[in-house]
């Protein structure tokens, strides 16, 4: 499919030397993706940092009708289970220095959906931001198949 | 030392990417609401996604994605994955301005030092991440457009010749859109 695209960035947290940014949000009818893109002050001298550190960025997204999902370690679905997890579900599929790449499974419903993110070992605390879901399912609806006999999986 | 142990921590090296190779470090973009379909086939679609601004230029990612509903190409077979497949080390795109100007990833056209000295914009640099059928390369447009069609193309001669066109007033209007996250006061 070709996605539909948000037409905003997210600036979720900043600090001294830190900053997070959910970008490049792309959604699709099943769910949306979207960059968690980490940002050094460029006075900040450059070091390797121990991996175990890029683990610790915890993100979390809420939906206005409560429900969340997180990168956290989970509960995973089982493997073997072919039937689609509840949605929502969070699944990073990239970790680094410079943050992650994220896929949320499912759609939000109307109101506001919230990005809240805490990085303890870099010293930044609790912070969100929130987008009126409104501009992510307007994108949803503005996703077209490639090849239109193609089955899409909901 | 055991063998096992770990390595011992380096000293940064203090490298960082000239900002003619690179988006700005500092800044939230501003987002291009558009995606495009570069090129097509009945088994392989190339996209240009990703479109973010800035005010000294624009990034964007190439995506080549296999048809998923259609089985795979013998693996063993060159000469038919050729046929069916876009490889981004086979292709180089171009990107035409209004003004007539034109930048592309063919890297006999660049300067031969554009690592090390600041080339006059535009310039079309770009880093890839391959993959057996899908890849991705991230493109940077050292330098904003001027007002006008905005053209992302193959260029004749390579198969196939493709292209998408936007009008580059949306790249200007979100590279005004762009904001810096530390405020120098």
């Amino acid at each position: 499919m070709v996605p539909g695209v948000v037409p905003v960035a997210l600036l979720v947290a900043r600090t001294g030397t830190h900053a997070v940014l959910i970008d490049g949000l792309l959604v699709y009818p099943t769910g949306f993706d979207f960059d968690l893109a980490v940002r050094r002050h460029p006075a900040l001298p450059r070091h390797q940092t121990d991996p175990r550190v890029w683990h610790e960025l915890w993100l979390e997204v809420r939906f206005a009708d409560g429900r969340s999902a997180d990168n956290g370690p989970g509960p995973w679905p089982r493997p073997d289970d072919d039937r689609p997890p509840d949605p929502p579900l969070l699944y990073q599929s990239v970790i680094g220095p410079d943050g992650g790449h994220v896929w949320l499974w499912g759609l939000p419903p109307p109101g506001p959906l919230t990005f809240a993110c805490q990085w303890p070992s870099e010293q930044i605390p609790p912070s969100q931001a929130e987008l009126d879901a409104g501009l992510v399912l307007a994108a949803a609806a503005r996703a077209q198949t490639l090849w239109p006999a193609q089955a899409v999986s909901p | 030392m055991s063998f096992f142990a770990m390595p011992a921590w380096q000293p940064p090296s203090g490298y960082r990417i000239p900002a003619w190779l690179r988006p700005p470090e500092t800044m939230v973009p501003g987002i291009v609401p558009v995606e495009l379909v570069v090129a097509r086939t009945d088994t392989y679609a190339v996209l240009v996604t990703h479109l973010r601004a800035y005010p000294t230029g624009l990034a964007f990612t190439l995506t080549g994605q296999p048809r998923p509903d259609r089985s795979d190409p013998p693996r063993h077979d060159p000469v038919r994955d050729r046929r069916h497949r876009f490889t981004y080390r086979n292709l180089w795109l171009e990107l035409r301005l209004a003004d007539g100007r034109t930048v592309s990833t063919d890297s006999r056209r660049w300067p031969r030092t554009f690592e090390t000295e600041q080339p006059d914009p535009p310039f079309l640099y770009y880093h890839g991440v391959g993959g057996s059928e899908r890849w991705q390369s991230s493109h940077w447009l050292w330098g904003l457009p001027p007002p006008g069609p905005l053209a992302f193309v193959w260029p004749a001669g390579q198969n196939p010749a493709a292209g998408a066109e936007i009008d580059a007033r949306l790249v200007l209007e979100a590279a005004d859109r762009a904001t810096t996250v530390w405020p120098t006061n």
